[in-house]
């Protein structure tokens, strides 16, 4: 999968938000216009173009527009960004990403208890 | 000649013209007038190139006339010639079979040479060059999109984008443009036809310098200057043997550049001028490695071009009003240049020679400068002699054997057309007409009123087309032929001293007259004539073979035209479809009874000698009637010794003179059976003279009057 750029990850996400639903070229616009990042019509079409080379979303052209609908779930996405993240920084270790976390006091209690609780079901869970 | 090869090398020719001009006006109008126009007068010489039809008349269709007949190689074999055949003995031939016509006597087709069939591999040379240039063009365009492509990363500032955005929506740009990086570039380019695609070598720009490099780049999508530019490398791959085409190429690619700076600064305003000069500085001191970026438009280039830009930046302005208009015109004139210039003119030079049978008379006479034409032709050759709409005379040279040493010029003087036409080859031996002519000359004559016509030859073969105008021929050896559907309007004189004539016409409304002092003729009606006055008596002593019914003078209908018809060699008047009921027999003529040829091959001693015409064994038209009597003929001249008539070598000589007709109304088993001697070099023409009792008396010469009457019965 490959990597998107903050402005592609930003338009991924409204397409996600829209839960299953075929996002429509101007709800895009009108989104990327709420999150603070406003841009031409153009460029967002250069974006989604690149966007759909990418395999990330599939355009459906009903007359005359487009219909964008997600490839990659919001979830398959973070897992291979994870997943690239931790190959890249930690050489695949998760618990060097966890001692890190911890180390370096990123966790807030509440975060911590969660975690904990996560790993001692999540096993068995499974 | 390749017909296609012909009309490409014929438009680079006039397109290696207008550059030429392009390329010194350039020096005139360089910081005159607007660059995009320097740029786009361009495409006038690029559809000259690649579109090579042109109006009927042009400055190149002379100039072509003379090339192809340079370009023409002799072909090896040569063929038994038109005199070498007039040695050929006739032979007897039966009756029935009508007469050749004489344009067929004097062709012999020609299977091509050797060397034609070399010189027709070479052509594709052309197209091959041109096809491997393509080739490389393509490759070299694809491998390096390939490798912009390959090393490029797409700009994910959203910022940038916008810009890019805001850029092409003041150059006029409507589709969304893509933007990449390849740090391998060596200056900013566009690619893709469709989809714009700018390459930045790197996207660390300040805000204005972006906007400048977009606005330049999107200003040569918009102009789509990538199709120019494929039209220019077409133009170079079709006349790859052109240099001035070459030259153009990179004139083109300068003015591009140039041109596409001034619409920059009509857009961003002329006070940006200097900002987009530093710019184009930038981008060049940030030059990459990747220099050949063929195909693509590019922003940078080379240094010489930089200062020609930075120098035409500088001096930018709006143009004024007169400049426009000064403009205008040029672009009328250039236009109107690139028409004119023209090419060669295949399809209308044949359409001239098919319409101008059509023609006929209906069309309104050409308005000429001159009242007269006198034709020369002199030496072997065939001179056609064909009407054309055009006022002018013009040549052409029909697979001449050696063109080199042909002729033709045209002058006017004392309001008289002179048009001589010499051919000093000895070797060109073989004419012939129609179809696939050979040493002919076709003269395009305009078809208008004309107060004299005289045609002159020596040794020349004529053919020729009704005018309008009374044609005087003098030949003193050479065949005429005038052969056309009609004879309605021009009357003809016809003087030949040795050589055949023939006409073959349908209407004939024109008087002839013919004076063939040594030499067959042939007069062919394509229907039967209404009226007709036909005067054959002065001709013979050789066969005179006319229609059924038809005497030696003939008077149908009104009596004209006058046709008068005088040789010393066979005449042959034949009508192709002759009407039901017209072949009645005319009691005065002679009968069938009357004569009895007796002669047969042996006895048939004409001599024919290298001064005679040509003709086939097909053209002689009777037959030795009393072939199947047994009657055969076997005297000996010596029995005419005691009279002074000497036979040497098949020739007759009475007194030391060349026996031209030998006449013996001499007695046998049935009495009808005369002996006869007919030898056209001769010079006297005698008879034996016999008794009551059919006893040898004496000789005498014949008088013309008994001359005609033996003729006449003939």
């Amino acid at each position: 999968m490959q990597q998107l750029s903050d402005a592609e990850l930003e338009i991924m996400k409204i397409v996600w938000e829209q839960a299953g639903e075929p996002a429509l070229f101007p709800v895009i616009m009108e989104a990327l216009e709420k999150r603070g990042r406003p841009c031409q019509k153009n460029t967002l079409i250069v974006f989604l173009s690149r966007l759909v080379s990418k395999d990330f979303l599939r355009a459906k052209k009903i007359g005359r527009r487009n219909e964008y609908t997600a490839l990659v779930t919001e979830e398959e996405y973070r897992t291979a960004q994870t997943r690239s993240f931790l190959n890249r920084i930690y050489e695949g270790s998760v618990s060097g990403l966890v001692v890190n976390l911890i180390q370096a006091d990123m966790l807030t209690d509440e975060e911590y208890g969660e975690l904990r609780a996560l790993l001692e079901k999540g096993r068995d869970g499974q | 000649m390749n017909t296609v090869l012909k009309l490409f090398l014929s438009a680079s020719l006039s397109g290696g013209l207008m550059i030429l001009a392009l390329l010194l006006g350039k020096q005139l109008w360089r910081n005159r007038l607007g660059r995009q126009w320097q740029y786009y007068i361009w495409l006038a010489v690029i559809v000259r190139l690649l579109l090579p039809f042109a109006p009927k008349v042009t400055l190149l269709g002379e100039a072509y006339r003379t090339l192809d007949n340079a370009l023409y190689e002799p072909a090896v074999l040569r063929l038994q010639s038109f005199y070498a055949r007039r040695e050929s003995r006739p032979e007897t031939a039966s009756q029935g079979e009508k007469p050749q016509s004489a344009p067929e006597e004097v062709s012999v087709e020609s299977p091509p040479g050797k060397s034609a069939d070399f010189s027709g591999y070479v052509w594709l040379l052309w197209p091959a060059v041109g096809f491997a240039v393509l080739i490389c063009r393509v490759t070299a365009y694809r491998s390096f999109i390939r490798y912009v492509k390959a090393g490029a990363a797409p700009v994910s500032d959203m910022k940038m984008l916008d810009r890019l955005a805001d850029a092409a929506k003041q150059t006029g740009v409507k589709r969304p443009v893509e933007l990449l990086v390849n740090p391998l570039v060596a200056s900013p380019l566009l690619t893709g036809f469709f989809r714009p695609c700018i390459v930045l070598p790197c996207a660390q720009l300040s805000e204005e310098s972006f906007r400048y490099v977009a606005m330049h780049e999107l200003i040569h999508f918009r102009r789509r200057d990538m199709i120019y530019k494929w039209l220019v490398q077409l133009a170079v791959c079709v006349h790859w043997f052109n240099p001035l085409v070459w030259v153009m190429s990179r004139e083109i690619t300068k003015a591009c550049e140039l041109s596409c700076d001034e619409a920059v600064l009509e857009a961003a305003g002329a006070e940006s001028a200097a900002d987009y000069g530093r710019t184009l500085l930038d981008a060049m001191a940030a030059a990459g490695r990747y220099r050949k970026n063929a195909g693509s438009v590019a922003l940078g280039g080379s240094k010489q071009l930089l200062k020609e830009r930075l120098g035409a930046i500088m001096n930018y302005r709006k143009k004024s009003a007169a400049v426009r208009f000064l403009t205008a015109v040029l672009t009328v004139c250039v236009i109107l240049g690139a028409a004119f210039v023209g090419v060669y003119p295949v399809s209308a030079k044949d359409g001239e020679a098919a319409g101008t049978k059509a023609a006929a008379s209906a069309k309104k006479p050409v308005k000429v400068k001159f009242k007269g034409i006198s034709v020369t032709g002199e030496g072997p050759v065939g001179l056609e002699i064909v009407r054309t709409d055009r006022a002018q005379v013009s040549f052409d040279y029909r697979n001449m054997d050696s063109p080199k040493k042909c002729l033709s010029t045209q002058k006017t003087e004392n309001g008289m057309m002179y048009i001589t036409v010499k051919n000093t080859a000895e070797e060109c031996e073989n004419i012939s007409f129609g179809d696939q002519p050979r040493n002919v000359v076709r003269i395009y004559v305009p078809d208008a009123e004309y107060e004299k016509f005289d045609i002159s030859l020596d040794r020349a073969v004529l053919y020729m087309q009704d005018f309008r105008a009374g044609v005087h021929v003098r030949a003193k050896e050479g065949g005429v032929s005038l052969v056309d559907t009609d004879i309605s309007r021009g009357s003809y004189v016809i003087d030949i001293d040795n050589g055949p004539l023939a006409i073959e016409a349908g209407r004939i409304n024109g008087d002839i007259e013919a004076d063939v002092d040594s030499g067959p003729i042939t007069l062919t009606f394509l229907e039967y004539p209404n009226n007709l006055y036909l005067d054959t008596t002065g001709c013979g002593p050789y066969p005179v073979e006319l229609p059924e019914g038809w005497a030696s003078v003939c008077r149908i209908g009104n009596e004209t035209p006058r046709i008068i018809l005088n040789n010393y060699g066979p005449l042959f008047v034949s009508v192709e479809e002759q009407k039901a009921g017209e072949t009645h027999r005319d009691e005065d003529d002679w009968d069938e009874g009357d004569w009895d040829w007796n002669w047969d091959e042996d006895d048939w001693d004409w001599d024919w000698d290298e001064d005679d015409w040509d003709w086939d064994e097909d053209d002689w038209n009777w037959d030795d009637q009393d072939k199947d009597d047994g009657d055969k003929d076997d005297w000996e001249w010596s029995e005419y010794e005691y009279l002074g008539i000497v036979e040497a070598d098949g020739k007759l000589y009475y007194k030391g003179d060349l026996v031209r007709v030998f006449l013996d109304r001499r007695p046998v088993s049935d009495g009808r059976c005369w002996r006869m001697h007919i030898n056209p070099k001769g010079k006297v023409n005698i008879q034996v003279v016999r008794d009551k009792d059919r006893n040898i008396t004496g000789v005498e010469y014949m008088t013309k009057e008994e001359m005609e009457e033996l003729m006449g019965k003939m």
